[in-house]
């Protein structure tokens, strides 16, 4: 039977291993999700991932209960997640595991016709893999902040109450930035035919 | 005519995608669309947009590593990390509480030692010599 969230914090608390294992389950997917979205690579998401759990359950002492555990596990994911960007830019890495075919003008990475040429319409778009790619291609080169945005609200489906959570912004400040974000996410991809 | 400039039509353009925009907003973003073609595109751009973005996330949310295989290694690399003290139960009495508890008693044994009459700690009664002056000091008096 799942542990409801006080009993869960408590027994994390006392280094339970079944309530390990009940956080692990209950937020792998959607921990996953906002990783592999941010990183564009499910290998390096899936270490990372690792890493965020082994966070928590280290920190779990300093949870003081003012938002829902799995916010605060949301939390320390994008935290690790921007530090981890930030290592990998310093060592120019760039490969994703869905991207790599695209660059920022819509042109093939590796020759051929720009993607714009070669795309259907948006309708038929949505049927194919391709527009996965796209997307995650247009994403990748959007901007940390606007990234982070995108992905938790129009992706992952977070309210705005847990996005203020997760980011530390006030509403006021996560709707503007959102909406820049979608702006350039809109740009992006109509560069590259969608 | 409305009053919207390109600008502050589409700054409303996600609030009416959230389906949040206040219904007067609505029609004056609604007024300035029907009159602006550039707007119009961009307002279509931004809806497709959106739409492709909803539709990756859901068709192809990325799968995550197997569960159980997954919990297993980060289990492992906790227990690695911390030599297999991370997992069972705290001591019922945490630390900080023993600490105390064991100075408390060092400290009531220590009181109760120097009460003692005979008590290593009780200082050790100087013997006078019957002229009341201490023997050994006896030789520094002045000799008659």
């Amino acid at each position: 039977m799942a542990l409801d969230e006080s009993t869960l914090i408590k027994r994390l608390r006392e280094r339970d291993e079944r309530a390990f294992r009940q956080l692990v389950d209950d937020n792998q997917a959607r921990v996953f999700g906002l990783l592999v979205r941010m990183i564009g690579n499910a290998s390096e998401a899936e270490d990372l991932m690792q890493e965020v759990f082994i966070q928590v359950f280290k920190a779990i002492d300093s949870f003081r209960g003012d938002a829902k555990l799995s916010t605060w596990l949301y939390r320390i994911a994008a935290n690790t997640c921007k530090n981890r960007m930030k290592y990998l830019s310093r060592r120019s890495y760039s490969k994703t595991d869905a991207i790599d075919t695209t660059t920022e003008g819509g042109e093939l990475a590796s020759g051929g016709q720009p993607v714009a040429a070669r795309v259907p319409a948006p309708d038929r778009l949505l049927e194919t893999q391709q527009l996965d790619a796209i997307v995650q291609s247009a994403i990748a080169t959007l901007d940390e902040d606007h990234k982070l945005l995108i992905v938790l609200r129009d992706m992952q489906d977070l309210s705005y109450e847990e996005i203020c959570e997760v980011t530390g912004l006030n509403e006021g400040t996560v709707k503007s930035r959102l909406h820049r974000a979608r702006m350039a996410l809109k740009e992006k991809l109509t560069k590259r035919g969608v | 005519m409305n009053d919207l400039t390109h600008e502050q039509a589409q700054e409303l353009f996600s609030d009416r995608y959230e389906g949040t925009l206040a219904p007067e907003r609505d029609a004056e973003l609604a007024a300035h669309l029907a009159g602006c073609e550039a707007c119009r595109a961009e307002q279509t751009a931004f809806e497709d947009a959106m739409k492709a973005v909803k539709t990756a996330s859901v068709k192809r949310a990325p799968r995550p590593p197997d569960q159980k295989e997954f919990t297993a290694r980060v289990e492992r690399t906790l227990n690695k990390r911390s030599d297999g003290r991370f997992f069972g139960a705290k001591p019922a009495i945490p630390l900080v509480v023993i600490s105390l508890i064991m100075l408390a008693i060092t400290l009531a044994v220590y009181l109760m030692a120097k009460r003692s009459t005979t008590g290593s700690l009780k200082e050790p009664i100087q013997r006078r010599a019957p002229g009341g002056v201490p023997e050994d000091l006896r030789k520094d008096l002045p000799r008659p």
